[in-house]
């Protein structure tokens, strides 16, 4: 959708480890094999009576198709934990919010270095960025500061091109 | 093209839909389009009494996209407070009615999966024009509606040919009585929105089953009849930039005592559900009647609805 929530490393999601939300009746943690110890160390903490979850581990890659089932079939009430490296998460953030998850239901907890994108205005063209306020546009060259606004539209923070003393 | 404002209207046709439900259809005088709306809109409407103007709010329930005239159905409340037993009692085809701009404080979430509305009595109005946007747009909704009985279920068989599957009716006064409990909600896929408008015992109910089943707050939506009741203790408001103090008496709301001092405050609803009256306070305990608010938002902020709450204790201190 035109204006769906995106993950970006400033995303209200993102969170330092996991940490069940109390408001809601259900928990479904999306996790790879880098959070598996972290995950199953969460869960040991709680019973399956005390707490209603549903774990789901990536193996290698992501099957598409059992991870579209998967968020589907949720009901309201259930809170989504994704627990994995950044391609991972950012795929999984973008089927979750597309079968109707809001921000308000997503908890993420990156292991790994963060993505970061930004929009060029000069040239209209996405691309990643390194860390850093200032950087060069990866197509035109163009020298640009970065944000402070995050575009979900773009898919990157928006990059105000100038001219280099 | 019409400046934002108000709009001369007269009543070109009243339609009896139930034995207390009435359909009104408003005109504008000088018969130029009328400004489009958006499902659950409602417009503030002013009845010249000779002494004072009858000012109330109604949801529209014409279509959305319909510019030629406007439609709102009232209810006639038994314990009416003037509104309805006026509108229903001395409004006929011809009369005079002004009608601000539609307004819309209940609209549709937007990054919505389903819709689903519960509506008790007169509160299926916003519905309508909801479901005839939503259906425009090919999404999917489905409505509860409680009534007493088929006779007193406003656009019954309306809703019933329309949408078809869509609607579930429960009578509470049938020969089988079925109540509408808000136990539907617990099923609902994720990406689900609910909406209810009714009665406020109704709304909080069944706002408080939805927290409960884990719906985020955002994925909530209501619209109240009336602000709740309570008892109404006599306080003094000091609103500070204003250098005023105002006296609120047991038989008036603080919102009605601001603009008989003279101040210009804001309001919509009247009934506590919309926020548009919210006024800073500076000092003093505020008895919060609103259902606006969240417990968390009453205990970070320092704010009233005007329309609605009032001091616990003799005074409160405002800024406006």
């Amino acid at each position: 959708m035109y204006n769906s929530p995106v993950l970006y490393d400033q995303s209200e999601t993102i969170k330092e480890k996991l940490s069940f939300n109390d408001k809601r009746k259900k928990h479904l943690i999306i996790y790879d094999q880098k959070a598996a110890g972290d995950v199953k160390q969460a869960l040991t903490a709680h019973s399956q009576e005390e707490l209603n979850y549903e774990p789901f581990e990536i193996e290698d890659a992501i099957k598409l198709q059992d991870l579209r089932t998967l968020l589907y079939s949720q009901k309201m009430g259930t809170h989504l934990y994704i627990a994995s490296n950044w391609d991972h998460a950012a795929t999984v953030f973008a089927e979750a919010t597309e079968a109707g998850f809001t921000e308000d239901e997503i908890q993420t907890v990156i292991y790994g270095p963060k993505r970061r994108y930004i929009y060029c205005m000069k040239c209209y063209h996405t691309s990643e960025i390194s860390d850093g306020d200032e950087v060069q546009c990866a197509r035109c060259d163009a020298y640009m500061e970065v944000g402070p606004f995050f575009s979900k539209v773009r898919k990157g923070y928006i990059g105000y091109p100038f001219i280099p003393n | 093209m019409r400046v934002i404002g108000n709009i001369e209207m007269y009543v070109g046709k009243i339609e009896q839909i139930t034995e207390s439900v009435k359909r009104f259809y408003l005109y504008p005088s000088d018969q130029k389009l009328l400004p489009a709306f958006t499902g659950g809109a409602h417009i503030t409407t002013y009845v010249d009494l000779g002494d004072n103007i009858l000012e109330r709010e109604y949801s529209l329930v014409s279509h959305p996209t319909d510019r030629t005239h406007y439609a709102i159905s009232i209810n006639r409340d038994p314990h009416s407070r003037g509104g309805s037993a006026y509108w229903h009692d001395h409004i006929k085809v011809g009369d005079k009615v002004i009608s601000s701009f539609p307004k819309n404080h209940f609209t549709l979430g937007f990054h919505a999966k389903h819709h689903v509305f519960y509506a008790a009595g007169i509160g299926i109005t916003p519905f309508l024009t909801m479901m005839e946007e939503l259906e425009a747009q090919g999404k999917t909704f489905e409505l509860h509606y409680a009534a007493r009985t088929k006779e007193a279920c406003a656009y019954h068989d309306y809703l019933h040919e329309k949408y078809p599957g869509k609607c579930t009716f429960y009578f509470s006064r049938s020969d089988e009585p079925q109540r509408m409990t808000p136990e539907t909600m617990k099923n609902q896929r994720i990406g689900s929105h609910v909406y209810f408008c009714g009665p406020v015992a109704m709304v909080s109910e069944y706002k408080e089953a939805a927290l409960s089943y884990g719906y985020p707050e955002k994925s909530i939506h209501f619209e109240l009849f009336a602000a709740a009741s309570g008892e109404n203790n006599p306080f003094l408001v000091e609103v500070i930039n204003h250098n005023k103090v105002i006296e609120v008496n047991p038989e008036q709301t603080l919102l009605e005592a601001l603009l008989d001092a003279g101040i210009e405050a804001p309001y919509s609803c009247k009934a506590g559900g919309c926020g548009q009256c919210e006024v800073d306070v500076v000092e003093g305990e505020v008895d919060h009647r609103d259902i606006f608010f969240s417990d968390e938002e009453r205990e970070q902020k320092k704010m009233i609805l005007t329309c609605c709450s009032r001091a616990k204790e003799e005074k409160l201190v405002l800024k406006l």
